[in-house]
Order: structure tokens, then C-alpha cells, then sequence
């Protein structure tokens, strides 16, 4: 029995130990495989996530690959099932063969007759499945009888132990379960050999034996059963049907895949629709129409989509817009008008029509922007473009070109046709009343019309030729219309090079000051000087400035020119503080600088930037600016004053303004004109004049400069009517710095030679 | 004339006291019957005179050897021991060899002058007993085991075939058929059985098999021919697997099976035959006391009908 168990114990040691080491390699073959099919399944470019196949033909291959691997797995699992079953039923019907077999087979082992095989013979014949049955004898190795069935290759006799089965028929219980061996599996052939045993009881145990017992019995083997059984025709039957079922399922498949493939595209439609308009999206094309069909994720997507097209639609015309009109008026603007007007004039060429341009201009658009502010000033622009968009007609185009200018282009006008146009334009304008915080403005205009009649411009250049007609208008008193001429354009064309050059020159601070010394006939007093803008041109000669004032006016750039000459007077003045050097500096200020909002401002931001005193800078404004906006020109001085600047009425007398306006004006210094005094020694109206001046001045309060002193008589009359400062050539001629007076600060050299 | 008249007179004495002893038989020991088996039991044969052929011996001790303990050998000792008219012990062989041994060699060293060996064992044991008369009981196959040749008398184990048949005819009236299956060297106890079933009209086919396959084998080729079986106690074709297989083999037949072990009735069994122990008894007296050659047949015999087997087979159930 100890025999026994350990043969047991060691032979399910062994068993377990041969699981685990197939488990073992079973498990690393298996993750082998695994990571060499990842792998490879990876190169495959329909699996890659990197590849640019079609989703419908992924989904199908991976649903087609996943069908196969389960039909594999399917297969594989069927196949081990199967023979699995078919082993155990192999064996179970193995037990009953030999059991028979057992049975059949006692004569043969009484008689030791070969004769009582053929029993055996023809009972076994009957299983096409036992591929041999041999019988030995008791000592295992004498073959007794034999059968073979067709076709099989018979092994060799014996390969068992028979003295292990006697073993254990001595030491093991026979209860009914035959002593055999295991089942041998090798492919498809399956061993059993089954020793034939004899049971007899003890003689006196037979009356009152225990049927349920096993005391009393003894086993002696006489012989052995060797049975093999071939489950190969099983397996091939399987095999077969496991072919033929994947031929059919093959032809599943691709039916499936077909079928499929439209089911796919079918209820990827919605998704693959939204392909084309992705398309075109990512090439630029916002003009795309997108299917919201389909399933709710797709419908979103859609509606996403939909939405995030039309925004940038929106965008799209929103920048366009801005890109083509005018924000404020709604008008398109010059960049689209350029456009149109190269179409318009390809259009005259090639059907040899006329057409006109009108630059129009306002000529109040300033003051009232700056009276009343932007606001006004832009709700202004905006009721222009209205009278001027309702004036035209529905082919004719208004443009905003930017500030106060518009254009007009009317189509299939002739020469006579744009007068009246351009007539018309000017005369709306005039009956044009602007009412704005409770007053009244008339807006007047200044056109300028260049007709398209041929090749000979360009859009360019007939728009230039408009602005140039333009400005003439502005030049003849405005208000009015000017027809384009080309004989008549040079003077124009150099205004405008000049205010190209002035622009420059405010760029690139290419203007300079010279400084003219103002004498005082008192002593005691600090030396002023007057001082006078010139302008570097590119061969570093200075310009004087009656040739560029002009065109600055015109172009509306004295307004920077003055803050430029402001702001370098008060640097220099700093720096010769600095020296010991106090100074007076007398600056001339232009009309435009009064009507410019922050005039006030910026220049007290100038004198708190310095380190001077406000009342060395005495502001030179003409009688005709300060005269022609008294009210406002009054205002915006008294504060400068108050920050202790000081104002002088510079060529007093030239406009014959009312002498009250001096009475009230918070000037402290006259300078009479300098063409009076300069001829007071030979006309004796002049003379009077000047004296009547003098006394006026002198009446106000005020103090006075006289101008153009050439000569020395001159000087002593002056100095008879009683004027305070003298100033001209005969005293000092400007210079471009006013330490050019050697030092001598209180008295110029000159002036020293003319008291001797 | 005299000596001859005495001689008869004594012999008619002899006749006189055995038909005494064997028309008062003691009671027989109850046999424990196996509670789920309904059976009921025959009545026992009428008594028959035993033949003595030799002239009686002075016995002054004698030895009653039991293989085992087992209920039916312990009676038939016990029996036999108040039936002698000498001194007697009655002796277990141990379980072990050396035991077995001692005893026999207690028994050979005793004043014992008769040897009765109760089982196989005991008489195989007590064969090397020399200048003893040795006498065995309950032993099936003596002729294999050469016990006659070994000098033993003996009593046969197998009850008497008369009495069962009546019986078994009483059970089944259509009985005609039947058969047994012993193995080797039976010849003169199946020739016995022989001659009762010839006078109760009863074809008996006898086989010898040499192991329990065979006994099985045998049995299944005879199923066709016979109406019954009687199981021998032959213990050489005789395994527990081949008895279960056989009965039921023989009880999807529809065979009568009548069986030495009252156990087995219940794996389908019709009648349970024994021995008569104060059968036995009477004939070991007889051997002990009056030496005859060989073996003496046993004149009773006990029997046990299962009634639910009856039933199953539709065979008349007397009450």
C-alpha cells in the first residue's frame, strides 16, 4: 500500500510539475506571439493610427479582423474541445471494449486455444475504431492471439510493466474497477493494456461472507489485454467539417464584408458628407453647405461646424466690409474706390464713354469739429454722406476718402453733364444747413472734377488730377467747383511737393531758428529776440519761410510747425538759463494754432517740461488772427497768461482793424507794421500813422515795437514818438544763434555801434 | 448362532438408538435472518437412517479444531461437543501461522485419540496430525484438497439435495431445468445431487469452470438451457464481483437462484440452503464412532425462500 501511494504521489507530482512547465512555455510562447502580432499588426497601415485610410475601410478590416481572430478562436477552442470529447469518450468506451473483451476472452485463456479467438475476432471487427487488440499471456510477454485491423501498423508486443500490475494486484483492493494503464495518446492512436484477472474468496469465508467486504479474496492475473483504439477518422471527420464550415463561413464573411461595407458607408454617411466641406474649409472656401442628417454625435458636429462656418462667413463679410467701407458713413472707402474706379475707367476705354470724378471737400468741417467736438464733427461726415449719397444717382459712386474729402464717380457723364453735377453738389452743400446743441452751421464745399475720357491717365492719376482741381477751388475762395486743367496745374503740383517736403521736414527736424535781436531803448531791460523759422532743404540750404508757411497753412501743417518752434525756443531758452543767459524770445504763431483745441495745453505741458520762466516767451499773433476770432483768440491767451506767458500784436496796423479791439485785447506789445515805419522819414501820412499808433498803444497801456528800422532817422523819430523796442536791420540782422552778439547779452554789438 | 443373534441384536440396538437420537434432533440454533429479506423457511426433510458400515472404535478424547469463530462452524462444535460421549475440547486455529501451528501441535502432544477439523483451514492444518482418526466438516472441496487421501473421514458440507429439491418443486412446480457450476474434482458430491434431482424429475446440467470469469461465462452460456441455478460454496470460482454479476445476470434472466449464503438473498436470491448443524452433528458422531470410508452426505437441510424474489419470478409462495 506504501508502494502504491508513493507511486501515486509521485507520479501526480510529476504530472504537476509537467503542467507548470507546459504552462510555463505555454504562456511565454504566448506572450511571444502576442508582441510579434502587436507588431506586426502595427506595420499594417489600416491599424496604424498614423495612416490616411479611409474610416469605412478601417472599420471594416478591423470588424473583419476581429470576426477572424474569433472564428480562429472559435475553431481552435472547438478543435480542443472536441478531441478532448472524443478522447473521454474514447476511453469511456474503451473500458467497456475491454470489459468485454475481459469477458470473451476466458475460454481463450482456459483453453489456450487459438480457435476461441475467432469469437473475439468477429466481436471486434464490429469497431472500426480499435485499430489492434492483442491478448498475452501471464507473463506479459508471449503473445496469445492477436488482431489487427486493415491498414494499421501493428506495434511492438509488450512496452508495459507487467510486474507493476502484479503488484498491484497483490496490495490493491479488486472492487470492481479493472486494473489498466493509462490511456497512451500519441496523435491519434490511444493505448490501454488491462491485465485479465482471476478473483477467488477464502474456502471459509463462503457462508457468512460480506458482499460489501473485501477480506477473503485473492487476484491472479492471467493475462493482459493491450487494446488500441485509432480516433484518427474522427479527427479528420472533424477536421473536414471544420473546413467546410470555413469555407462556408469564408463565404459569410465576404458577403458580411459586402454587406458591411454598405452598412458601414450607410451609417457613416452623415460623417463621410461632412468630408467634402471639411475640404473645402481647410482650402479657404467658407462658401460650404454642411448636411446636419444623421445621428445626434454627427447632427452635432454638424451644427458645430455650421455654426463655426458661419461665423467666420460673418467675420469674413465683417472684415470685408471694413476693408471696403467707411465705418462711420457707411460709404465704401478709398481703397474700394480705387478699385472701382480702374473698372469704371477699362470700362470708358473700351466703350469710349465719359465719366467724371468729383474731390470734394468741405470747408467747414474743422471749425466745427472743433467747436463742437468729434462727435458733432462725425455726426456731420454721416448727414454728408447721406445729401450726397441721395444726390447721386443709384450707378453713380460715393466714396469717403478719409477726414472732410468724399469722392463721387458718375458714370456716362460728358464734360457739360459734370459741371451741372459738380454745380449741383456745391449748391446742395450751400443749402445744406448743419443744426447741432441748438446752433446753426453752413457747410460749404470746394469740388474739384477730373473727367475719364481715355487712356491717357491712369486711375491714379485722374484721382490726383481731381484732388489737384480740388485744391484749386479751395485756392479760389472755396465754395465752389473746379474743372481739371492741365495747363494750370504745375503751381499746384509744386504746393503739394512742398507740403510733402514740410511733412518731411517735421519728421526728420530739418527746420532751424534764427534769432533777430528786439532792442530796447531803455536800459535795464533783458534782451529779446525774435525768433524766425527756416528750413534745411536736402542740399543744407535754409529756406526762408515765406516760401513753405504758405503751403503749411494750405496743407493744415502750421499747427505742427508752431508746436516744433514753441518747443525748440523753449529748449534754447533752458539751455542758456543754464549759462547765466536770460533771454526773451518772441514766436510767431500761426491762425490755425488758436483754432487747434489743444493748443493750451500742450504748450503748458511744454513750459512745465523746461526750466524757464513763462514770461520769457512773448507769443506774436497778427492782428488779423487775433481780430478774426477775438473771442476765442482772447480766451485761449488770457490763460496762457495766467501762466504767465506774454502776447504781442504783430504788423498792428496792417489791418486796419478798430483800434477798441486793441483796447480789449490782453496784449502787452504792439509792433507796428513794419512797411509803415519803414517810409516814416519820407511820407508823412506813414509818419502820422505811426505816431497815431504809438499813441494809441501808448493810450492802452501797452508797449511798442517797432519794426523794419533801417536807418538811423528812423531810429530817432521812433525814439521821438516814444516806442519802446526797436527792431530791423539797421539794428541787427537774425543770426542762428543769439549769443552771436559776443556776449554782449543787454546790448547787441550793432546796437552799441549805433548809439555811437 | 449365539454370537450372530448378539451380534444382530446389537446392531439393531445401534439402528435403534440412532433413529432416537436423529428423530429427536436438539434444537437447532436460530439463525439470524437478514431483516429485509422476507423469507420463509421449509419444512425440514423427513428423517432418514443413516448406513454404518464399520464396526465402532474406542474413542477416549476428542478434538474439535475451528478454522474461525463464524456462527455456523461455533454451533456445529458446540453440537457436536454435548453429542460425544467422551471428552472433548474444541480448539480456534489462531490467525496468524505460528498460532495456527502451536494449536496443532497442542493437539498432536494431547491424549486426544479423534480430531475433527470444522472448515478447510482447520482440516488442512490438522492433516500433518499423525495416529489420530481425523474427521472433517464443512469443506467443499476435499477431494482438491486431498483430504480422504490424507487419512480424514469426513461429513459433506453440501444439505441435502432430496430436501431441496422437494422444496424448490413445492416452490416452482414447472422446474424441469437447472444447472451447476463448480470447479474441479466435485464429481462424487455432484453425482449425489444427481440422484435426487433424478427422482425429483429434475434435469441437472453440471459444469466445471476453473475461475470466477469462467464460472460467470459459463453461467451466461447455460442462462438459455436452465430454469435455475444452485450456487455451490466452491470458493475457487467463486469472487464477490463474479457472484453479484452472475446473479444479476441471472435475475434479468428470470432465473431461479438458490444460494449457499443467506446474504445473498438479497442481491436476488430465491432460496437459501444450509446445513442441518444437528445433521452434521449425527454424522460426525457416526465417522467419529463408527469409521466409514469417505464422506458421509448430510440427510437435512435448512431452507429460506425469498418471497419478494418469489413474486418478482411468480412462483407460488407456500405459507
Amino acid at each position: 500500500m506504501n508502494k502504491q501511494l508513493q507511486f501515486i504521489k509521485s507520479s501526480f507530482g510529476l504530472c504537476v510539475k509537467s503542467v507548470a512547465e507546459f504552462l510555463h512555455r505555454l504562456f511565454a510562447d504566448a506572450r511571444n506571439f502576442r508582441d510579434a502580432v502587436t507588431a506586426r499588426i502595427r506595420r499594417v497601415a489600416i491599424f496604424s493610427r498614423r495612416g490616411n485610410s479611409s474610416l469605412v475601410r478601417r472599420f471594416q478590416i478591423l470588424l473583419l479582423t476581429w470576426g477572424v481572430a474569433v472564428y480562429v478562436i472559435a475553431v481552435a477552442g472547438f478543435w480542443l474541445l472536441s478531441t478532448s470529447v472524443i478522447q473521454n469518450t474514447f476511453q469511456l468506451q474503451a473500458e467497456r471494449w475491454i470489459s468485454k473483451l475481459d469477458e470473451l476472452s476466458i475460454p481463450l485463456y482456459v483453453s489456450q486455444d487459438i480457435k476461441e479467438f475467432s469469437t473475439i475476432e468477429s466481436y471486434i471487427q464490429n469497431f472500426s475504431e480499435i485499430s489492434y487488440v492483442r491478448f498475452y499471456n501471464g507473463d506479459g510477454e508471449t503473445v496469445l492471439a492477436q488482431y489487427t485491423a486493415e491498414n494499421v501498423v501493428l506495434p511492438d508486443a509488450g512496452g508495459f510493466d507487467a510486474a507493476k500490475f502484479i503488484e498491484l494486484s497483490k496490495n490493491r483492493r479488486r472492487d470492481g474497477n479493472p486494473l489498466r494503464s493509462n490511456f497512451v495518446s500519441d496523435e491519434s492512436l490511444m493505448r490501454m493494456v488491462v491485465p485479465v484477472s482471476i478473483v477467488s474468496m477464502q474456502a471459509d469465508e463462503m457462508l457468512d461472507f460480506d458482499m460489501d467486504g473485501e477480506r477473503g479474496e485473492s487476484v491472479a492475473i492471467i493475462g493482459y489485454i493491450d487494446l488500441g483504439l485509432d480516433f484518427g477518422e474522427y479527427q479528420e471527420s472533424l477536421a473536414r467539417h471544420i473546413l467546410s464550415g470555413s469555407v462556408l463561413i469564408s463565404f459569410i464573411f465576404l458577403i458580411a464584408a459586402i454587406v458591411g461595407r454598405n452598412l458601414i458607408r450607410n451609417a457613416l454617411k452623415p460623417l463621410l458628407d461632412l468630408h467634402e466641406p471639411l475640404k473645402k474649409l481647410a482650402q479657404g472656401e467658407t462658401d460650404v453647405w454642411v448636411n446636419r442628417g444623421g445621428d445626434e454625435e454627427i447632427v452635432a458636429i454638424s451644427n458645430a461646424l455650421t455654426t463655426t462656418i458661419n461665423a467666420i462667413k460673418g467675420r469674413d463679410e465683417e472684415l470685408r466690409r471694413l476693408a471696403d467701407y467707411d465705418a462711420l458713413t457707411g460709404l465704401i472707402n478709398k481703397r474700394s474706390f480705387d478699385a472701382i474706379l480702374e473698372k469704371e475707367r477699362e470700362r470708358v476705354i473700351a466703350e469710349r464713354d465719359v465719366s467724371a470724378l468729383f474731390f470734394i471737400d468741405l470747408d467747414q468741417f474743422k471749425y466745427v469739429n472743433d467747436t463742437l467736438g468729434h462727435a458733432s464733427g462725425d455726426r456731420l461726415l454721416m448727414q454728408i454722406a447721406e445729401l450726397l449719397s441721395n444726390r447721386m444717382r443709384s450707378d453713380d459712386v460715393v466714396c469717403r476718402l478719409g477726414g472732410d474729402e468724399f469722392a463721387v464717380l458718375a458714370r456716362s457723364v460728358d464734360g457739360d453733364g459734370a459741371s451741372e453735377i459738380a454745380a449741383s453738389i456745391v449748391k446742395c452743400m450751400y443749402d445744406f444747413l448743419f443744426i447741432e446743441q441748438g446752433k446753426t452751421f453752413n457747410i460749404y464745399c470746394s469740388v474739384g472734377v477730373a473727367l475719364i475720357e481715355d487712356d491717357k491717365s491712369s486711375a491714379e492719376e485722374i484721382f490726383s488730377n481731381a484732388d489737384m482741381a480740388c485744391y484749386s477751388a479751395k485756392s479760389q475762395g472755396r465754395n465752389r467747383y473746379h474743372f481739371y486743367e492741365a495747363t494750370a496745374v504745375d503751381q499746384d503740383k509744386l504746393d503739394i511737393g512742398w507740403s510733402h517736403r514740410i511733412t518731411n521736414a517735421l519728421a526728420n527736424d530739418k527746420f532751424t531758428l534764427h534769432y533777430q535781436p528786439i532792442v530796447a531803448l531803455e536800459k535795464n531791460s533783458i534782451p529779446n529776440y525774435e525768433v524766425l523759422l527756416r528750413m534745411v532743404d536736402d542740399d543744407g540750404e535754409l529756406v526762408p519761410p515765406n516760401l513753405f508757411i504758405p503751403v503749411a497753412e494750405r496743407f493744415g501743417l502750421a499747427t505742427e510747425i508752431d508746436y516744433w518752434v514753441i518747443k525748440r525756443a523753449m529748449t534754447v531758452l533752458e539751455g542758456l538759463n543754464r549759462e547765466g543767459k536770460r533771454l526773451r524770445f518772441y514766436v510767431n504763431l500761426s491762425g490755425q494754432l488758436f483754432i487747434d483745441p489743444e493748443f493750451v495745453e500742450r504748450v503748458v505741458a511744454m513750459l512745465e517740461a523746461t526750466d524757464i520762466d513763462a514770461n520769457q516767451i512773448v507769443f506774436e499773433l497778427t492782428e488779423r488772427v487775433a481780430v478774426g476770432n477775438i473771442h476765442q483768440a482772447c480766451h485761449k491767451m488770457e490763460t496762457l497768461i495766467e501762466h504767465g506767458f506774454e502776447f504781442a500784436i504783430d504788423d498792428f496796423g496792417s489791418g486796419f482793424s478798430s483800434f477798441s479791439y486793441l483796447k480789449h485785447m490782453p496784449v502787452k506789445i504792439v509792433k507796428i507794421e513794419g512797411e509803415f515805419v519803414e517810409r516814416i522819414i519820407d511820407d508823412e501820412v506813414d509818419r502820422a500813422m505811426v505816431r497815431s499808433m504809438v499813441d494809441i498803444a501808448k493810450a492802452c497801456g501797452k508797449q511798442v515795437v517797432a519794426e523794419y528800422v533801417c536807418d538811423e532817422d528812423t531810429l530817432e523819430m521812433l525814439k521821438s514818438f516814444g516806442i519802446d523796442y526797436a527792431q530791423g536791420f539797421y539794428i541787427a540782422e537774425p543770426a542762428a544763434q543769439p549769443a552771436s552778439f559776443n556776449g554782449a547779452v543787454d546790448i547787441p554789438d550793432n546796437v552799441t555801434q549805433m548809439k555811437m | 448362532m449365539d454370537k450372530w443373534f448378539r451380534s444382530v441384536i446389537f446392531i439393531a440396538a445401534l439402528l435403534l438408538l440412532q433413529g432416537c437420537v436423529l428423530t429427536a434432533p436438539e434444537q437447532p440454533v436460530e439463525v439470524v435472518k437478514p431483516p429485509p429479506v422476507a423469507v420463509k423457511k421449509a419444512t425440514p426433510a423427513p428423517v432418514k437412517p443413516v448406513p454404518v458400515k464399520v464396526v465402532p472404535k474406542q474413542i477416549n478424547s476428542v478434538a474439535i479444531v475451528l478454522s474461525n469463530n463464524n456462527v455456523s462452524s461455533s454451533l456445529i462444535a458446540q453440537m457436536l461437543q454435548s453429542k460425544l460421549h467422551t471428552d472433548s475440547h474444541i480448539y480456534t486455529l489462531g490467525a496468524t501461522p505460528q498460532q495456527q501451528l502451536q494449536t496443532v501441535n497442542t493437539i498432536a502432544d494431547s491424549e486426544h485419540t479423534a480430531v475433527v477439523a470444522i472448515g478447510s483451514l482447520a482440516a488442512n492444518r490438522v492433516k500433518q496430525i499423525e495416529g489420530k482418526q481425523l474427521v472433517f466438516s464443512q469443506v467443499f472441496n476435499y477431494r482438491a484438497e486431498r483430504l480422504l487421501e490424507a487419512g480424514f473421514t469426513g461429513v459433506s458440507m453440501i444439505p441435502s439435495a432430496d430436501v431441496l429439491f422437494a422444496e424448490w418443486k413445492k416452490l416452482s412446480p414447472d422446474l424441469e431445468r437447472i444447472a451447476i457450476v463448480t470447479g474441479p474434482e466435485n464429481k462424487q458430491q455432484i453425482d449425489a445431487i444427481q440422484v435426487a434431482a433424478d427422482k425429483h424429475q429434475l434435469t441437472l446440467q453440471y459444469q466445471e469452470v476453473n475461475n470466477d470469469k469462467e464460472m460467470f461465462y459459463a453461467v451466461k452460456q447455460l442462462t438459455p438451457q436452465v430454469q435455475g441455478f444452485w450456487l455451490l460454496p466452491d470458493h475457487r470460482v467463486s469472487s464477490r464481483r463474479g457472484i453479484k454479476d452472475l446473479m444479476s445476470h441471472s435475475m434479468k434472466h428470470g432465473k431461479q437462484l438458490v444460494v449457499f449464503n443467506q446474504t445473498l438473498l438479497k442481491y436476488g436470491g430465491l432460496i437459501y440452503v444450509s446445513v442441518e448443524p444437528d445433521d452434521v452433528t449425527d454424522q460426525l458422531l457416526a465417522q467419529i464412532y463408527h469409521t466409514s470410508d469417505g464422506v458421509r452426505l448430510l440427510n437435512q437441510a435448512n431452507i429460506e425462500i425469498n418471497d419478494r424474489v418469489a413474486q418478482q419470478l411468480q412462483l407460488l409462495v407456500a405459507q
